[in-house]
């Protein structure tokens, strides 16, 4: 019995941290990604992306707490993160074309 | 200030409240004919359209289709709080609510 | 099935814990959709409805004489119809602290008049709780609690067509304040998304920096200068020559836009030779005016640069616009006032069906959430009430006005949550005692108003000024819905349980 609390309750502290921390870092991701990706000027790609951000970090709060497995889910999180971040910061030049 | 718009959402809202039988019962004796809830439907989508289009017509497309927003969102709420407390006050609102319209719409 | 359980966790527990810090951040937003109007009633001077005959160059005048350190930049507004008079504030050079003063428009020379942290402390309560940025991340946070809060409302929702119009306040506890915050959250459901949506969007610059970091290497004045298309210049260390006409800018810049009123007029460092001045341009009749400023040299009103903002930035002033409701005028605000204190309902019902499940269990921590109820949901109202007395009582030639009442509304808060707390234990005369000092507190108000000012109730009445009587008269209202409440639950127990704490949140 004790142990199935303390499973719910790792279960839990693992789903908000992913909720809190990991939403932020995919919703940090997909906005630079977009920042670098889109087929716009400028300040159009960093505005638009950034503005997009927070139904990112939304969704995966709704993801997260939705997933079945409260340990799996990281793996997407990082995923996605990680991509996403190498392919924007990895651009070269083109990242900063006007 | 919009009242005539007001009235149009919140004649709207109780012609959708009508199709429900939970509500209809409240608001009307049993033996009331009306017609069928698709038409009860249209004639409310009517309605929320006209209250769209005057509000664009006196604020412009952008601040008009906000305010629209805005009055049918109070609208249901006016219902919906009359339908708690005065039920009967519910169906002689909406002619009420239109007089106003019109009255602030001549003056 | 199991989707919906976790999303009624989460639903539960994400909206539960902010929901105590959502309501002072959508309380504070509501009653600041009439900010400029509670300040015309906080400060005497504007009473009587005079518009400043000032120029720009009169409050410029007033700083240069008034102000002997560097500045960074000063910028002021001139009168408009919410705000008949000149605002001026400046920053010190190497110093971070803002400076603000208003100007009384009765006087034919720049005189500030008295200290007070008027209307605009709710607007600044409510995007960061006067905690400076660290409130402004909390106040984004508790924004995007309440993006997940909706959305996962949505999807345990079961019915929401079929249970749009109900609302059975005949039954049990649970059932009617569950369907009293379904009722609230979505009606008002396209508001309450669309404001959290644009109010976290409003400081996405420092919420989600990662495009600037990754398309501008991080290099913050660049992005700013090319996002907004505005302009900028290095300083050279030279004094400046003597300085042209502000009022004359004003006039060249409408003549340049065609027509249409100046907004904002900034100097930037204005003790350099390199100083120069931007007019921003105030349009009301747009959700997201394009702000096209015009940027003049100080010293020879050279036009320098005419502000081409991106279709980023535009789209951004059209979010931003719709949240802060500044266009459409008076009708629009009490639409966003009405459906602010749907939010604020939608807050109050959700926490009570909590209460209402958990107290069915015999649950005894339940009092302690009931103290922070009655702390947070009467201590801020009455704290309002109470800031406005303070505003009324403290005399004007008081140092440190504007601190004082920012003391005044603290304290009032702090004690109004002791009392909860004390009392935690007597809900409902809890309830009952602070409804009707409520009553007290803002029946008296107009009253107090009266003494203290020649712009009570009749004389506004009389002149027609409705802004000024609209203040008074929802004092009034709010504070006889208070009375009402108290005699109701005095009256009839069971029944008016429902009754009063809807109308709690309405009181200031």
């Amino acid at each position: 019995m004790s142990r199935n609390v303390s499973i719910n309750r790792w279960n839990i502290a693992s789903r908000v941290l992913a909720a809190l921390v990991g939403g932020y870092a995919v919703a940090y991701a997909v906005t630079a990604f977009l920042a670098v990706y889109l087929p716009l000027a400028r300040p159009d790609r960093v505005v638009f992306s950034s503005l997009a951000s927070f139904a990112v970090w939304t969704a995966v709060a709704i993801y997260v707490f939705a997933a079945r497995s409260a340990t799996r889910l990281w793996l997407p999180i990082i995923g996605v993160t990680a991509v996403l971040c190498l392919a924007a910061f990895l651009s070269g030049d083109w990242r900063v074309r006007p | 200030m919009l009242l005539l718009a007001f009235a149009l959402a919140y004649l709207g809202m109780v012609l959708l409240c009508l199709t429900m039988n939970r509500h209809r019962g409240v608001l009307l004796r049993a033996d009331a004919r009306l017609p069928g809830a698709t038409i009860l439907r249209l004639l409310a989508a009517g309605c929320f359209g006209i209250a769209l289009w005057q509000g664009i017509a006196s604020q412009g497309g952008e601040i008009g289709t906000v305010v629209w927003f805005g009055l049918v969102m109070l609208s249901a709420l006016l219902l919906v709080l009359l339908l708690a407390w005065r039920a009967h006050w519910v169906l002689p609102a909406v002619p009420v609510l239109a007089l106003g319209g019109l009255l602030q719409g001549v003056s | 099935m199991k989707l919906r359980q976790s999303m009624a966790g989460l639903h539960t527990w994400g909206g539960l814990l902010p929901s105590w810090l959502l309501f002072v951040i959508i309380f504070a937003g509501t009653v600041a959709c009439f900010d400029k109007e509670l300040t015309r009633w906080m400060r005497p001077a504007l009473h009587d409805g005079v518009v400043s005959s000032l120029g720009a160059d009169d409050v410029r005048g007033w700083l240069q004489q008034n102000v002997s350190e560097e500045l960074h930049a000063f910028w002021m507004h001139g009168p408009t119809e919410r705000e008949p008079y000149w605002r001026l504030g400046w920053e010190v050079d190497a110093t971070k602290t803002i400076h603000n003063v208003a100007f009384d428009p009765r006087s034919a020379q720049a005189e500030p008049m008295a200290e007070t942290v008027g209307g605009e402390f709710f607007f600044k309560l409510h995007y960061n709780l006067h905690a400076g940025d660290i409130g402004m991340y909390i106040v984004g946070l508790a924004g995007m609690f309440m993006l997940v809060a909706l959305v996962s409302g949505v999807i345990i929702h079961r019915r929401i067509f079929k249970d749009f119009f109900t609302l059975r306040p005949k039954a049990n506890g649970q059932r009617a304040w569950l369907d009293a915050h379904n009722l609230f959250g979505v009606v008002g459901f396209p508001f309450h998304l669309v404001l959290a949506y644009t109010g976290v969007a409003i400081f996405v610059a420092s919420y989600m920096p990662a495009a600037a970091q990754v398309s501008y290497s991080g290099n913050v004045m660049q992005y700013f200068g090319e996002v907004m298309g505005s302009f900028e210049r290095e300083e050279v260390g030279q004094p400046p020559p003597a300085p042209v006409s502000l009022d004359a800018l004003i006039v060249e810049s409408q003549r340049q836009w065609g027509g249409g009123e100046a907004g904002w007029v900034s100097v930037h460092h204005p003790d350099d030779a390199s100083a120069v001045v931007d007019v921003r341009r105030r349009d009301r009749s747009r959700i997201g005016s394009p702000q096209d400023t015009l940027s003049y040299d100080a010293g020879t009103g050279e036009l320098l640069n005419r502000q081409d903002a991106s279709t980023g930035y535009r789209a951004y002033l059209w979010l931003a616009g719709l949240h802060m409701a500044q266009f459409g005028g008076t009708l629009v605000r009490l639409l966003y006032l009405l459906m602010g204190l749907a939010g604020c309902a939608m807050l109050v019902g959700g926490l009570q069906v909590w209460l209402a499940k958990r107290e069915q269990r015999g649950d005894a921590s339940v009092v302690w959430v009931r103290a922070l109820n009655a702390s947070v949901f009467a201590g801020l109202p009455l704290a309002s009430l109470a800031l406005l007395w303070g505003n009324r009582l403290i005399p004007a030639g008081f140092a440190e006005r504007a601190v004082a009442e920012g003391w005044v509304f603290a304290g009032a808060w702090l004690l109004v949550a002791l009392w909860s707390v004390l009392r935690r234990q007597q809900g409902r005369r809890l309830l009952r005692e602070q409804l009707l000092l409520g009553a007290v507190l803002a029946l008296g108000l107009p009253i107090i108003n009266a003494l203290t000012s020649d712009g009570h109730l009749i004389a506004s009445l009389g002149r027609g000024d409705w802004v000024l009587a609209s203040v008074d008269l929802f004092l009034m209202v709010a504070g006889l819905v208070c009375a009402a409440s108290a005699w109701r639950l005095n009256t009839t127990p069971a029944a008016a349980a429902a009754r009063g704490r809807a109308a709690r949140i309405q009181e200031a």
